[in-house]
């Protein structure tokens, strides 16, 4: 591992990172401030969830009741808020920091060194990793906060748990983003791809809520194995964390191939 | 010895078209190689593939005597590159992307790369976006040079340097290959050629047309002649003498142009009343021409 080029996309990525972290913590922050405004008329609130589309309380994660900070949390911000911004971290950054840098022209000056074309890769990939864990490690700081201030009720572990998973669950996209882009160079496929993939796999698991025939279909959605609802209320998918993990390894190892064998393009 | 660089029947093609057929090319140690050519004739695509930023459809590059698709990283340890289409971090000092690109090479000194700023008068406490196209070229150019590697390959080094820069460019080039590097680049400005160049290569759509030393290449090449007569001649005279062409008569005035040996025709020009008579020398811009003339009268 080169620590120059590490830092370098550190560096690079820094903007961004800085950029999304802030949006999710202050945005995190807003939800839990009206969050014993919420509790305090959790029965009208009832009434109005019950008359919710259940497609609707699927895709947010609405377990019926706001009355304990376990089913806000998992609806407000693992619901949808805190997967929309670790994806977007990832899928921002891999396809930035590759498909984006060769498409500058910088990539050639990175290669023509004596460093082979996996170091660039996964030094890359390791930036972009560390990212996501500060963006989670934020996302579990201003929780732990929350829990404190306005009373969650919610055991600390779980929510560092359900951050750390938030960022796991962003792997897989992030090795898609970083396998389109070394196939093709593009970083709008690079983007698009692990985006449209996203779409798909999340509707696939809300959806499944409601439609029996879709439940088989549940394990190929990166959205089900980490299960980010079910963390904050204690019950984190191990098994789910390494499937995730295990598919973006296979992702980033086929990255890594198409990255070596494939000519550059030219500006 | 094995030569520094050898290309054995390089080829790359993009789908259908042929960016580059079947080359064969040797460097030497010690030696400055021009690679010569008009736009899109395959200079790039050669020095890209010298450096593995893309593979060969068929053939193989050798650096140093050692197969690049064995041990790019290894090769290119010892080669320092400038891009043709040079891009930069924009939000680095130039220090500051020597510094990087040096640590990706082990390599602490920045001696030589201060040096050779100094030289080509670049400030490198300025962030790359702020440069000018010139002077981003100078900073293309310090980062090749800067850990002193035994093989530079340059592409179109002197593109949109001024021409003080593009001196101290040139005097650096062969203080290099004097102390025994290599230097591998490409343009096609034909006086740079004439200026640094050893030996020059003429790529054309692909394919090496010529391989030869500069002065080879203009003893073979068409001088033109202008003589000056005291009376009216005939042009039919000068058409018969072999390596004679492109005879162009006005009154007492003769234009022609003439391959190798001009002894017969001056010979001829004597003994006509011959008062005056101007050669110029051929530079590689004829040469280069001839080059591309003799391919498209084949062509067609």
């Amino acid at each position: 591992m080169s620590r120059d080029l590490v830092v370098k996309s550190l560096r690079d990525n820094r903007a961004g990172t800085i950029a999304w972290g802030l949006v999710l913590v202050a945005s995190v922050a807003l939800q839990m401030a009206v969050y014993p405004t919420v509790r305090d008329a959790a029965a009208g609130f009832e009434q109005l969830l019950s008359s919710y589309p259940e497609a609707f309380k699927a895709m947010f994660d609405i377990q019926g009741t706001f009355a304990d900070g376990a089913g806000y949390v998992r609806a407000e911000v693992f619901g949808l808020f805190a997967p929309l911004v670790v994806l977007g971290v990832a899928i921002g950054q891999a396809s930035r920091c590759t498909a984006g840098e060769e498409r500058a022209g910088t990539m050639d000056l990175l290669v023509a060194n004596p460093v082979s074309r996996r170091e660039v890769l996964l030094d890359k990939a390791f930036a972009v990793l560390v990212d996501l864990v500060v963006v989670a490690a934020a996302l579990a700081a201003v929780l732990l906060a929350a829990n404190a201030l306005v009373g969650l009720d919610i055991p600390p572990v779980d929510l560092v748990v359900a951050s750390l998973l938030s960022a796991v669950l962003a792997l897989p996209f992030g090795a898609l983003a970083l396998l389109v882009g070394a196939l093709t160079g593009s970083r709008g496929l690079a983007v698009a791809a692990p985006v449209g993939a996203a779409v798909v796999t999340f509707l696939v698991q809300t959806l499944a809520e409601l439609a029996d025939w879709l439940r088989p279909w549940r394990v190929l959605s990166p959205f089900h194995h980490a299960g980010l609802g079910d963390a904050v209320s204690g019950n984190a998918d191990a098994l789910g964390a390494l499937v995730l993990l295990g598919t973006a390894g296979i992702l980033l190892a086929l990255a890594v191939l198409a990255f070596e064998r494939r000519d550059l393009a030219t500006r | 010895m094995n030569p520094v660089v050898r290309t054995e029947r390089l080829t790359k093609r993009y789908g259908h078209t042929t960016a580059l057929r079947d080359l064969d090319l040797e460097v030497s140690g010690g030696e400055v190689f021009g690679l010569l050519g008009p736009n899109g004739a395959g200079k790039t695509t050669t020095l890209r593939l010298l450096v593995d930023l893309i593979r060969p459809t068929s053939g193989r590059v050798l650096l140093f005597g050692e197969d690049v698709a064995a041990d790019s990283v290894e090769a290119r340890r010892r080669v320092g590159y400038l891009p043709g289409n040079l891009a930069l971090y924009d939000d680095l000092t130039g220090a500051k992307l020597l510094k990087l690109l040096a640590g990706l090479r082990n390599h602490a000194d920045l001696t030589v790369a201060h040096r050779l700023a100094e030289r080509l008068d670049l400030d490198l406490d300025r962030r790359a976006g702020e440069l000018s196209k010139g002077n981003r070229q100078k900073l293309g150019v310090v980062q090749a040079f800067q850990h002193q590697p035994d093989l530079l390959v340059l592409d179109e080094p002197a593109s949109g340097l001024d021409p003080f820069a593009q001196r101290e460019l040139h005097a650096a080039v062969r203080e290099h290959a004097d102390a025994g590097g290599t230097v591998l680049f490409s343009s096609h400005v034909l006086s740079e050629m004439e200026q640094v160049a050893d030996r020059v290569g003429i790529l054309l759509d692909g394919r090496l047309a010529v391989v030869d030393r500069v002065a080879n290449l203009k003893a073979n090449a068409l001088r033109a002649l202008t003589f000056t007569f005291d009376t009216p001649v005939d042009a039919g005279v000068f058409d018969r003498i072999p390596g004679v062409r492109d005879v162009t008569v006005s009154g007492c005035t003769v234009a022609c142009r003439v391959v190798g040996n001009v002894g017969e025709l001056v010979r001829a020009a004597a003994g006509l009343g011959l008062v005056n008579v101007t050669s110029a020398e051929p530079d590689l811009e004829d040469i280069f021409l001839d080059y591309v003339e003799k391919r498209e009268s084949h062509v067609t």
